[in-house]
């Protein structure tokens, strides 16, 4: 039908539209919306099973409601079986920490090759282990109460993973977290182009890596803590830095030569040494934003 | 390779219906069907049949191309140029112009149509989506009812 030689006939061509691009259409409506269009017609039944991003939406209601949305999800979730490219989450209200324990498992069988979690979690939560040893996932975003991954016993293998955001609420429990090599993490990361880390857990930052491009640190500062690490970089292929840093570090850049596009907003006076180091670090930077606080600092 | 491709001057693209249309390389550039003809012909005048793409459907998608293409344009106004080009087209016209952008390869017109028409469809009932696609239901009413019954969470 789809290779007739001669044009078609309008009808004939709106009756013609392939799955594809019907599922293309359907990526653009909220996940209930296009399950509705399972009752248009039996075509449509398998469509819907068919979609390659899912973005659940839970709305903000009743926590009555909100598990039996959850339910819902989780059915539409269980009913799939083949190949999802993006499984996102979003709740504002909050979901407890047993379901987003099954939703990561879940999108690991699935093979999903972007995983999307913006969850506020009602207790600290601590993600399957065996996340970390995926080898499908392309992106992962994480923000919400989500317990440290960081941990020298749990090994890290994401051997496809391109775009790395954790977003951590997380407060600092114990000083065991602070030791940690964000490196061993990365070392798990080979293809890693992008990462964005919120965090007020570790305390000495070590960066290191060859193919990073773009990187988006955005540093916080729990009050009882006033020993801060040292913020080390040596990222020869890094284009795009971004650095929010409302503690006080000390900054050692090396072969941060190809920074292209530079923002810094420091909210805590650096002595001169340190402001030195920041901005010797990035010369050849091409664009370079200061903030307003930041230019005070240096002035 | 490069400077062969910059050579060309004009492209003629013969849609289904005849109608021939000229335009400058630049404007071919998202469609990646066409690309892939350029690249293979080796000469400074191309000409590429289109047989899949009506005139009037080829017009529209030339001037959303020009549009685009410009660098004078600002963000805004092509924003505004968008916003209208949708509302002044038929649900008809959407439904081809997707067609034609798959048949072009065209990703972000595809995606523009794809959201045009999911717009279009949105928090609207069953009867009209299948108006809108002119669907013919083959359940009976028995199974029609059984199946919202299994979706009945997607219809709160």
């Amino acid at each position: 039908m789809e290779e007739a030689k001669k044009p078609k006939t309008d009808h004939d061509r709106l009756s013609s539209l392939s799955d594809d691009l019907l599922c293309h259409i359907l990526t653009f409506l909220s996940i209930k919306e296009a399950y509705r269009t399972s009752v248009l017609s039996s075509r449509w039944i398998s469509l819907c099973s068919k979609i390659l991003d899912l973005q659940f939406e839970l709305p903000l209601s009743s926590k009555a409601n909100m598990s039996r949305e959850i339910q819902h999800a989780y059915a539409v979730l269980l009913r799939r079986n083949e190949n999802i490219r993006k499984l996102a989450f979003h709740s504002q209200l909050g979901c407890k920490p047993h379901v987003a324990q099954l939703w990561v498992l879940r999108a690991k069988q699935l093979k999903v090759k972007e995983l999307d979690l913006d969850l506020i979690l009602q207790k600290p939560t601590i993600l399957p282990i065996s996340l970390l040893m995926s080898t499908s996932l392309v992106i992962l975003k994480l923000r919400g109460n989500i317990k440290t991954l960081f941990h020298s016993s749990i090994v890290v293998n994401f051997p496809s993973l391109k775009i790395l955001h954790l977003e951590l609420l997380f407060l600092y429990t114990s000083t065991n977290d602070g030791e940690y090599d964000l490196n061993y993490f990365l070392c798990g990361c080979p293809c890693l182009e992008e990462f964005l880390l919120q965090d007020c857990l570790i305390r000495p930052i070590n960066i290191s890596h060859h193919l990073l491009k773009r990187l988006c640190l955005n540093l916080f500062n729990p009050s009882y803590i006033t020993d801060f690490g040292p913020l080390q970089l040596n990222v020869p292929s890094l284009e795009i830095l971004d650095i929010t840093d409302c503690t006080l570090r000390k900054y050692e850049f090396i072969n941060l030569f190809n920074v292209h596009r530079a923002t810094i907003r420091l909210s805590k006076p650096s002595d001169f040494d340190g402001l030195y180091k920041l901005l010797n670090g990035i010369s050849n930077v091409k664009s370079l934003i200061l903030t307003s606080d930041t230019i005070k600092f240096i002035l | 390779m490069a400077a062969e491709k910059s050579s060309i001057k004009i492209i003629t693209l013969i849609a289904a219906d005849g109608s021939v249309f000229e335009v400058e390389p630049n404007i071919v550039k998202e469609m990646k069907t066409v690309q892939s003809y350029i690249d293979e012909l080796d000469q400074n005048t191309v000409s590429i049949p289109l047989p899949n793409v009506f005139g009037n459907d080829l017009a529209m998608i030339i001037e959303y191309c020009k549009k685009h293409a410009s660098e004078e344009e600002t963000k805004e106004a092509k924003e505004e140029f968008d916003f209208e080009f949708v509302k002044r087209m038929k649900s008809d016209d959407k439904l081809r112009l997707l067609q034609a952008a798959s048949y072009l390869n065209m990703e972000s017109f595809l995606q523009f149509m794809a959201k045009a028409i999911a717009a279009e469809i949105e928090n609207q009932s069953v009867e009209f989506v299948r108006d809108y696609f002119q669907i013919e239901s083959d359940f009976t009413p028995e199974e029609e009812a059984e199946l919202r019954k299994e979706n009945e969470w997607a219809f709160k």
